[in-house]
Formats: structure tokens, C-alpha cells, sequence
């Protein structure tokens, strides 16, 4: 995929990345935060939203609105790809593009291929980490390169040692650029049509040299793309598949058996060829045995397709019955790189060769693996010559076989007598463990999946072995010492050194000891039951972490970033890892849908900045009292009530009239109204669409904080970055502010929850699909649309008088703590960033009336826009991006280079890291008293809460707002330091 | 060593997330693995429990319609309509656990049901009164929902947002 780069600070993903998008999504972001957003699923959801109905120019996502980690790997990483060879990872610098890696779909617990989308290099800080597993995998990356554990994909700097780590086993082959020799020719297609009879001029001939030159396979070279998939289809002919000429008209026909899951990936490299297949077909046969019926159930497909026949005929592939032919290995497979051999191997061995399978007499052993081969009677010394092709092509793999056997005769009904062949493959651990490991099976999932528990199983017997040679040879050592074998014992024990093998190896002297395995070590059932747990049919197995260490680096560090939900790819056989915040408008007028997803749980969760007349001197004296006057009067209302108890008669007109509702009890002034996004009162809400359990559950909530990262603060302005806009807006160096940020509570989340719902069970009604349940919509013009629409509305009302009845508790506090001297609090504005509006935009010069959803977003209206309260007009309206608990915060106005967003920004630092890794690094205790060395007083009910709350587990604000600021969005007018963080009672 | 750590199948666990709660939930039946969801949901939550003493609320979802309309008690809940499927059931089931909490300031640990198909069900959720909890969730999301059965063994994953 192209990322199309529109300016330093805009990034386009178009259209064609995925074919359910309707538009194309954007990003603001830079470099550094560039990394960071395609890390997790925001990347996704992003993409997501782009297909709702009715969506207009493109989807946003605002730089904070990504989470994740910057993590790099070291220039020799293996990288594997599913066509089965790796590549160290800095020889994919030039040609990443199309690459096919191989991935992990953990939720499916299946294998895939994946394409990168980007590929990073950069200079590395100095130091890395390298991890050594029990099977002596090893690998090199930056502190924070996840990796897939037990607990989920953990950064390295989290992983300890002794715990388990996701590997895939399979080592593969490396790559080799191949040559761009020619294999077949027009020439060659043409002696072999003259062969079958065919002549030029007839409609056999010309047709299938046309037909292949549309398929662009002719000529064919080592270095054609599709090349790899007419190996492994090769590999499929020559063992289970067949294929011939058939009836009067001569139509080319290869039919293939096996299990459907492997069929259907012939059927899709056969597609990549350019051959389209029949379906899979299933066939019973009945067979009696000793008198009972038994049942086979088998597959097959077929290609009708005489041209790629005559292709693989003149690839020297055998068409026919195999047994009554002669042929062997085409002589232009030796010629080809180590890795398309493998591929054509693989696949033939994924007919002809058995899953591994343990001896029966020998516990810890497998049997040796064999190639069967049936021939004529007379055709018997080509059989030979075939397997000695197989054995020759596996030396290059470092594979060995013992000998050829001639088994079985058989005599069919005319008479007819073959004989049945083997090539018998050694079974010595070294051999097995490049077997399957570095060529595995193709075609067959069933026999890869066994493949790569019996590789982890044979290292993991390797390595036992290795420990106890090295016992036997230190013991030999200390008994030269004269160290009574008890002492020797007690210094080399271990899991799989028991006493009696000491005593053992002791007693003998300097006789030869053979080196065996333990019989106390797992068994292959023992070891297959953990090995793959919770990893379904991936192929990945669990390896324990021997050793994490530091290593001082110097030099450059790679990665790729990949499209897939699960953002892997296999390095080093281990397996590695590479939204809310986004803005999507859709068309009002056609039928464009509006959805609660994305609006948000937490309904116009907003934030609002409250300006005094007071500067830091006058206040830093009081600066306790205050705060602590503050936690004590307002409450969090979490698990208890507010101090307010609604009836139902105030709460329906909370919801209908907003701050209007607050008026005449003298909660807000008309001032505060005008100064409130929405005017603090939001038409079109409509209490009747709020269900009764949002008004039961909001009932004591009017009022409350509310906890995760809602808070009340005291801030300072310390940095004044436009004076004329600040000035105006009446801010100063110094002054003393109040931000106040919290939402619709309960209401909010349960009217979230009930319209979901509703719109989840008519979805298919509406004909909408979508790629997540999360953004279940409905057409606006429904009356389900209109329903949520009027509920949101309803809950966005409920949270600016939530927002307005906390001011009236910091306004009273105020006037108590500072009395006649302060001139009160005055509302500068109050913005929402989970909210949905009708906006009236030009698009392309055109007028439309939009539905803009922003999901932790903010609005950012220009200069002169007639929803801006009088004061605001000349500066544009007031945006407040607040960072998160100890760090700064920012005031911002909007700009009329916005309107390429909708008019929205960020609305936050947006978090860098889960609650749990927060609070595994960092105790509650820790961050108040970190931050009260900044001089920073926090005011809590209890610690808990705090540590996932500190500001490490924040993205950089700093950098967020100024992508905005470069981006044009909104301009920085001023930034905001706390001085007290109150969480409420 | 594989020896060693034997992986035993816990209740439930928490899933790593940067910025909401994903809990995954094992049963071996259909009840188990909705009394496990249940009980990682509210034990995440982190509840102060204020009184020993059990409570119980019924909750029901069937095509039959609600219980009872009232605004200033939820003795029980019950929501109209059938869910559309096992995955639509288990998170009706939980935010109508997650309304009850809220309102009654109680968190629960259990459930017994009296009828639980893919569609429908009639249970008893149990648990204690709070006085509050450290982490607030504030619903259940379809995000990455899943229930399935694998292996003899019911598995469910679903996405808070906190």
C-alpha cells in the first residue's frame, strides 16, 4: 500500500487499501507519531469508519489519538515470508513492497501472510536487548519491541526470564535472487503441442499459446512471479494430484484430492496463477470391511484448463497414470535458488510423506521418515533413478536418506505386476530438525501443524542432550579430582541429571559413556499437549526465555509495519509485533448514517476553562486550602451519589433544556450559556428518546467528576505563545485558571448502550454491513436515526448542566476561600470531544449539511463563525486540549485552514500504554510524590486509580499539539501547568 | 522447563489493551463462562464491598417486555426483545449487570440462571452492596466480541470501556 504523504504533517490511506472503504482516511501525524499509530488498532478502526454509509471526503484521525510503541529490531533479523524462505530484515530495504510475510492471527490461532505498508530503519539508542530461548533461538531488538507471551504481545523490557515466548519453529530456507534464465519458451510450448499431435493453424495449437501469453506466463524465467505457486502445484501433480488429456475434444483437465482446507489454498495459488478452478467437491465411498460398513469421505477439485497442461507438461511434468510412466525430477528444479526447490519439495511431501510419528518401542524417537513410489514391474530402475533425484536435491538441505527398499509386489486384475519403492530418510535428530524445519510441508496443514511441535520437540531434546553431555563430561573431570560423587552430584543436578546418572557415569570410569536421553523427559504426546496451548492451529509454540540481556549497540535498527489486525510478523523464528480519535462526516441528505460508535460511550465527555481575576502570587498561599475545600465539596459520584437527586419531572427537563433548565435556579448565567459549545443547550434533544434506565442511572449523577481521567484542576498559565489572541481572550502570564473535565456520566453511557443495541438488531434491515459491530449506525433519516440522534442530544444536555452544577460548587468554594477580593470565575468556553453535530460544510465548493461525528476530537470553529459567542468572533473559537494528570495543557483557537478537518483537532495527549502496564511500573504512592516534588498537589479519595492515571502512560502532549499547531488546524494561544489535580470525594 | 508450568485455565483473565479493559472468560458450560465474564467485569472494577450481607437481582431477557417501568428503584431488570444472537445475549446480559451496579451501588460476583439460551435468558445475578469502585466502567463495547467453544471448553472475550 502507498501511503500518500499530503504534507509534513497529513498522511492519506487511500481507498484501494481495503475494498470495504468508501472513502480515503487521513491522518495528522508526524514521523515519530507516524510509528506509533499503525502499532494497534486504531489503524483499524480508522479504516473502519470509513465504511459507514453515506461518509463524505474522508476519515480523520487526529495525532493523539494513537497508541502504541516505537520498537526496532537489528539489521540481521531473520524475517520469514510465507513462501517459506527469510531474508535478514535490512535486505528488504530496497524491495518491501508485495512482500508476502508470514503473520499470526492470535485470535483465530491461524497462520497467514500479510503485506508490510511500511518498512523503518533509524538510529538506535545504545542499547539493545537480546533474548536467548531454551531452544537457542535468539534475537536482538530495542526495549520496547513487543513480543507474543502468555499474557498477550509485552514489550521486551517487560519480559522476564523463564517466561514463555511465542516461536514458529519453522527455520526455512534462505533467499536467493533468482537468475532470469528461461525454463519454457513459446518455442517450447509449440514442440510440445507438435508432440501431442497437435498441428499449427488448428484450434489446439494457436489457442493455448494465446491463452498462456494472456496470463503473461510465456516466457517463463527462474525470477517469474509466479513461478513459486507453479512449484507448488508442480509438487501437488507428482504426488496426489493427476492430470491428462481427456475425451474427443482433448480437454486438459488436472484434478486434485486432499482436505478441503488444503485444497482451497491450491484453488487460490492456482487463482495467483491465473487459473480459475471448480469448486471442491465431496465424495462418499462405502467400503466393506469384515462386515461393517465403513464410510470415506474424500475432496477433490479440478482445473479444466488444456494450456496449463501443456505448461506443466513442458515443465517436464508427468501426465498420467504415474505408475506405468517413467520420469524424473526435471532437470531445470536443480538449477533453481535453495528456496523454489523447497517449495516444489514441500509440496510433494505434503502428498507423499507422513506426519512425523514417534517410534512405538523407543519413547523420545521418530520413526524414519519414507518416501513411497509404485512402478511397473519394468519401469522399476527409474523408480530409483527418481528417488536418488529426491535424495540429491535434499542434500542441499542438509537432509540425508539411508537407503532405497523395494517392498511390496503387487499383481493387478490384467496381470499387470508393480512393485512398491521407499526411500528411507535417516531418522538422527539433526536430520529430522531440517527436514521439517527447513522445508516442512506445503498443502498440507494437518502434517505442518505436527512438524512444527516435532522441531521444537527435537531442539528441545538437543538440548537436553547437551546438558547431560556436558554433565558427563564434568563429572569425568571432577572424579579425576578425586570429588566423591555425591559432591559431583550436588553441584550438577538438575531436572534431567538424577543421582543414579552421576553414579552411573561415575562408576564406568573412563569408559565410553553413550550420550542418552533421560528417561524421565516428556514424551512427544507430553510435550504437544503444552507446547501449542491457547496457539491453535498457528504453528507457533511456546519456548521459555533463558536469558534477557543488555547489549551495547551501535548502528541501525529496522522494521516493518504490516496490515493486519494483529500487527506480526516472524523474526527470528519469534513472533514480533509492529482508535478512538478520529473525526467521519456523512451526508444528512443522503441517507447518511449517523453512529453511536462514532460518538462514544462517554457522551460529550467535554472540557471546560474557567478564568479568574487572581495570578499565582496571590493564590500560592491558599493553593492547599483550596484544593483541599475543592475534593471535599465536589463529588466523584463514583459507587455513591452526587449531592443532587433529580426526579424525574427535573431530569427530563435537564435533558431537554440543558443549561436553559439551570437558569432560573440561578446554577448559570446567560453568559456561561453563550460561552458553552451548542449555546449549552442542544436542539434537537429529546427526553422521550432517553431510556429509563439512562435516567435511573443518572439520577444522582448531576454534578459528579467521575473517575479514570476526569478531573477538576488548578492551573497556571506559564507560556503565552499569541498575546494578541490571548489578550483578547482575556489571559494573562501567570493567571490562575480552573479546567474542568468530565461528561454525561451514567446517561451517556447507557444511552450509548441502548441505541447500540437497537441499531445492532435493525442493521440488516438497512442492508449495512460492517467491518465492526462497535459502529452499528442507522440511516439519519430513520426513525432510529432521528431516535439517537435526539437521545445523544438529551445526554450532551445532561452533561454541560453536570459541567455548569461542579462550576456552581468551584464558584462557592471560591468565593469562600478568597472572599470579596477575587471577581469570581468567569466561563471561557466549555468544548465536547465525544459528540456528533449537523453542520452545515463546503465540500468542493458545495453546501452540505453534514452529521460530524467526532470520537476524541474537538471542534474548532474559525473566525467569524456565527456559532461563536460575540467575543470570540475575531479570535476564533476557543479550543482546550488538556494533557494528561501533571502534565501541561493547551489553549488553542480554531483557524480557517480547518475546514479541511470538519473544523476538529485532538482533544487530548491520548494514552501511550495500558492501565495494567501503568500500574505494574509505577505505584499511586509513587506519582503523588513524584508530582509533589514538581510542586504539584493531587487531591484523591484513594491511590488506586492514580498510578494508571500517571503521566508516563500518556503520549507526549507537547508533540500532539504542535502537529496540530504545523498542521494549521488551530493556532496555540497559551499553555496551562497544573498546580493542584482534584479527583473528588 | 514445559514441566514445570502447567497451565491451568483460570475463571478469567485480563488481556493486555492500552486503553479500555479486555477481559476473556472460560467456562465449561454456557452459565460458567457468563458467571466467569461476570465476576472478571466487577472484580476489575475493583469494588469497596460495604456490607457482607448478599444481595440478589433478577434479570431477564425475553421476548416478553419489561418488568417494570420505574425511575427511582431497579429491584430487577429486564429488557424487551430477544437478542439477536450468543454474542448480542452476553453483552445485554452485562450492561444490564453494569445498570443494576450503577443504581444500586452493588457489584456482582455470580449468576444462576433459571433459562439461558442462545437467545434468551432468566437468571439471578448475586453479589454485595459497595461503597464504590476504583476503576468505573463505563459500558460494554462489541469491539473484538467474541464467544465460541473450543476444544470442550466455552471462551469469551469482550472490551470494556473505562
Amino acid at each position: 500500500m502507498n501511503l500518500k504523504k499530503i504534507n509534513d504533517y497529513l498522511y492519506e490511506i487511500p481507498k484501494s487499501f481495503r475494498p470495504d472503504m468508501r472513502v480515503p482516511a487521513r491522518v495528522y501525524a508526524d514521523e515519530v507519531l507516524l510509528d506509533q499509530i499503525f502499532r494497534d488498532k486504531s489503524l483499524e478502526q480508522l479504516v473502519n469508519t470509513t465504511t459507514l454509509p453515506g461518509i463524505v471526503k474522508y476519515s480523520l484521525a487526529m495525532p493523539d489519538a494513537h497508541e502504541g510503541y516505537g520498537f526496532c529490531l537489528t539489521k540481521d533479523a531473520k524475517v520469514m515470508t510465507s513462501l517459506g524462505f527469510y531474508k535478514k530484515i535490512i535486505d528488504f530495504e530496497k524491495d518491501w513492497e508485495g512482500q508476502n510475510l508470514k503473520c499470526f492471527d492470535f485470535r483465530r490461532g491461524i497462520a497467514e501472510s500479510v503485506q508490510p505498508i511500511r518498512f523503518l530503519k533509524r538510529k538506535c539508542n545504545p542499547s539493545i536487548y537480546q533474548i536467548i530461548t531454551l531452544s537457542r533461538e535468539k534475537i536482538r531488538a530495542t526495549a520496547d519491541h513487543p513480543f507474543y507471551t502468555q499474557k498477550g504481545m509485552i514489550p521486551l523490557k517487560k519480559i522476564k526470564e523463564k517466561e514463555k515466548i511465542a516461536i514458529y519453529p519453522f527455520k526455512g530456507v534462505p533467499y536467493k535472487k533468482p537468475s532470469s534464465e528461461i525454463i519454457v519458451s513459446e518455442k517450447d510450448i509449440e514442440k510440445a503441442l507438435l508432440k501431442l499431435g497437435r498441428k499449427p493453424g488448428q484450434a489446439g495449437f494457436d489457442q493455448n499459446i494465446r491463452v498462456l501469453k494472456k496470463r503473461n506466463l510465456l516466457p517463463l524465467t527462474y525470477d517469474h512471479p509466479k513461478l513459486p505457486y507453479l512449484l507448488k502445484i508442480m509438487g501437488f501433480v507428482f504426488g496426489d494430484a493427476s492430470m491428462n488429456f481427456i475425451g474427443k475434444r482433448g480437454d486438459g483437465i488436472i484434478h486434485f484430492v486432499g482436505k478441503t482446507e488444503d485444497l482451497e489454498e491450491a484453488r487460490k495459488d492456482l487463482k495467483k496463477i491465473g487459473y480459475t478452478s471448480s469448486r471442491i467437491y465431496e465424495r462418499r465411498n462405502e467400503l466393506k470391511y469384515k462386515n461393517k460398513i465403513k464410510t470415506y469421505i474424500n475432496h477433490h477439485f479440478n482445473v479444466n484448463a488444456a494450456s496449463l497442461v501443456i505448461l506443466l507438461e513442458a515443465l517436464r511434468v508427468p501426465r498420467g497414470a504415474k505408475v506405468s510412466q517413467a520420469y524424473r525430477i526435471p532437470k531445470w528444479i536443480f538449477k533453481a535458488p535453495l528456496w523454489q526447490k523447497r517449495l516444489f519439495l514441500a509440496s510433494l511431501f505434503g502428498c507423499e510423506l507422513r506426519a512425523p510419528h514417534r517410534r512405538l518401542e523407543r519413547k523420545f524417537g521418530f520413526n524414519c521418515p519414507t518416501f513411497p513410489m509404485g512402478k511397473r514391474e519394468e519401469l522399476v530402475n527409474n523408480a530409483k533413478m527418481f528417488l536418488k533425484d529426491i535424495s540429491r536435491l535434499l542434500k542441499e538441505f542438509g537432509v540425508y536418506t539411508s537407503t532405497i527398499n523395494q517392498r511390496k509386489r503387487h499383481v493387478n486384475t490384467k496381470g499387470q505386476v508393480s512393485y512398491g519403492l521407499e526411500l528411507i530418510f535417516s531418522s538422527r535428530t539433526e536430520n529430522l530438525i531440517n527436514l521439517w524445519g527447513k522445508i516442512g510441508y506445503e498443502y498440507n496443514k494437518e502434517r505442518q501443524l505436527k512438524a512444527m511441535v516435532a522441531v521444537a520437540y527435537l531442539k528441545y531434546k538437543q538440548k537436553v542432550l547437551g546438558t547431560r553431555k556436558r554433565a558427563i563430561d564434568r563429572s569425568r573431570l571432577l572424579r579425576k579430582r578425586k570429588v566423591p560423587y555425591r559432591k559431583i552430584y550436588k553441584k550438577l543436578c538438575g531436572p534431567f541429571i538424577s543421582e543414579r546418572f552421576i553414579l552411573d557415569v561415575v562408576f564406568k570410569g573412563d569408559k565410553k559413556v553413550a550420550v542418552k536421553i533421560s528417561p524421565n523427559f516428556l514424551t512427544l504426546e507430553e510435550f504437544s499437549a503444552q507446547a501449542a496451548k491457547d496457539l491453535g492451529r498457528s504453528g507457533m509454540v511456546w519456548d521459555t526465555i533463558k536469558k534477557i540481556e543488555k547489549i551495547p549497540f551501535k548502528g541501525d535498527v529496522y522494521d516493518f509495519t504490516v496490515n493486519h489486525p494483529d500487527h506480526n510478523f516472524v523474526a527470528n523464528n519469534f513472533v514480533v509485533s509492529n482508535c478512538i480519535g478520529g473525526v467521519a462526516a456523512t451526508d444528512y441528505e443522503k441517507g447518511g448514517v449517523i453512529s453511536p460508535g462514532g460518538v462514544g460511550f462517554d457522551i460529550s465527555c467535554s472540557v471546560r476553562l474557567l478564568t479568574s481575576g487572581l495570578d499565582f502570587e496571590e493564590v500560592k498561599s491558599h493553593l492547599e486550602k483550596l484544593a483541599d475545600e475543592l475534593n471535599h465539596t465536589i463529588p466523584s459520584g463514583v459507587g455513591r451519589g452526587g449531592k443532587i437527586k433529580l426526579d424525574r419531572e427535573t431530569m427530563d427537563k435537564v435533558l431537554a433544556d440543558g443549561l436553559k433548565a439551570l437558569v432560573p435556579k440561578g446554577y448559570a448565567t446567560e453568559e456561561d450559556m453563550a460561552h458553552c459549545e451548542g449555546g449549552g443547550s442542544l436542539e434537537g434533544a429529546d427526553p422521550l428518546k432517553v431510556s429509563d434506565r439512562a435516567k435511573t442511572r443518572g439520577r444522582d449523577q448531576l454534578g459528579t467528576l467521575g473517575s479514570g481521567n476526569h478531573f477538576c484542576s488548578l492551573e497556571k498559565i506559564d507560556k503565552i505563545f499569541n498575546k494578541e489572541v490571548a489578550d483578547k481572550l482575556g489571559l494573562k502570564l501567570g493567571q490562575i485558571v480552573v479546567m474542568i473535565h468530565t461528561g454525561s456520566r451514567g446517561v451517556g453511557h447507557q444511552v450509548c448502550t441502548d441505541w447500540v443495541r437497537v441499531f445492532n438488531s435493525k442493521i440488516s434491515q438497512w442492508g449495512i454491513k460492517l467491518p465492526d459491530r462497535e459502529l452499528a449506525c442507522a440511516p439519519i433519516n430513520t426513525p432510529e436515526g432521528k431516535g439517537y440522534f435526539g437521545a445523544m442530544c438529551g445526554a450532551a444536555n445532561f452533561a454541560v448542566c453536570n459541567h455548569q452544577m461542579i462550576t456552581h460548587l468551584v464558584r462557592k468554594v471560591w468565593d469562600k476561600v478568597f472572599g470579596k477580593k477575587s471577581q469570581g470565575l468567569k466561563l471561557l468556553y466549555s468544548v465536547a470531544h465525544n459528540i456528533g453535530k449537523i453542520e452545515e460544510h463546503k465540500i468542493d465548493g458545495k453546501k452540505m449539511k453534514l452529521i460530524v461525528h467526532r470520537k476524541g476530537a474537538t471542534r474548532a470553529f474559525p473566525p467569524g463563525h456565527p456559532e461563536l459567542p460575540k467575543d470570540h468572533q475575531e479570535t476564533g473559537q476557543v479550543v482546550l486540549v488538556p494533557g494528561s494528570m501533571g502534565t501541561a495543557s493547551y489553549v488553542l483557537v480554531g483557524t480557517e485552514k480547518g475546514k479541511e478537518s470538519f473544523y476538529s483537532v485532538c482533544h487530548g495527549a491520548g494514552r501511550a500504554m495500558s492501565r495494567h502496564a501503568a500500574m505494574r511500573r509505577v505505584s499511586g504512592e509513587a506519582v503523588v510524590k513524584e508530582l509533589k516534588s514538581k510542586g504539584i498537589i493531587i487531591k484523591c479519595r484513594s491511590f488506586r486509580g492514580i498510578a494508571e492515571e500517571a503521566p508516563l502512560a500518556y503520549k507526549d502532549i507537547d508533540a500532539v499539539v504542535n502537529i496540530v499547531d504545523k498542521a494549521g488546524l488551530a493556532k496555540k494561544v497559551a499553555r496551562l501547568v497544573p498546580l493542584a489535580v482534584i479527583k473528588g470525594e | 522447563m514445559i514441566n514445570d508450568n502447567i497451565c491451568m485455565i483460570s475463571d478469567y483473565e485480563i488481556l493486555p489493551h492500552t486503553a479500555d479493559l479486555k477481559i476473556r472468560a472460560y467456562g465449561k458450560n454456557l452459565e460458567q463462562v457468563f458467571s466467569n465474564m461476570l465476576k472478571g467485569m466487577f472484580e476489575s472494577s475493583h469494588p469497596e464491598i460495604v456490607s457482607k450481607q448478599p444481595v440478589t437481582r433478577e434479570i431477564r431477557i425475553s421476548a416478553r417486555g419489561p418488568l417494570r417501568r420505574s425511575f427511582s428503584e431497579a429491584s430487577g431488570s429486564a429488557l424487551g426483545g430477544k437478542s439477536q444472537n450468543l454474542e448480542s445475549l452476553l453483552v445485554d446480559f452485562l450492561s444490564e449487570a453494569l445498570y443494576l451496579s450503577d443504581v444500586n451501588n452493588e457489584a456482582y460476583f455470580g449468576v444462576e440462571f433459571k433459562k439461558l439460551t442462545e437467545k434468551e435468558l432468566d437468571g439471578e445475578i448475586k453479589g454485595e452492596k459497595i461503597k464504590g469502585s476504583q476503576l468505573e466502567i463505563k459500558a460494554v463495547t462489541w469491539h473484538d466480541l467474541e464467544i465460541k467453544k473450543e476444544d470442550k471448553l466455552w471462551q469469551a472475550t469482550v472490551l470494556f470501556d473505562i
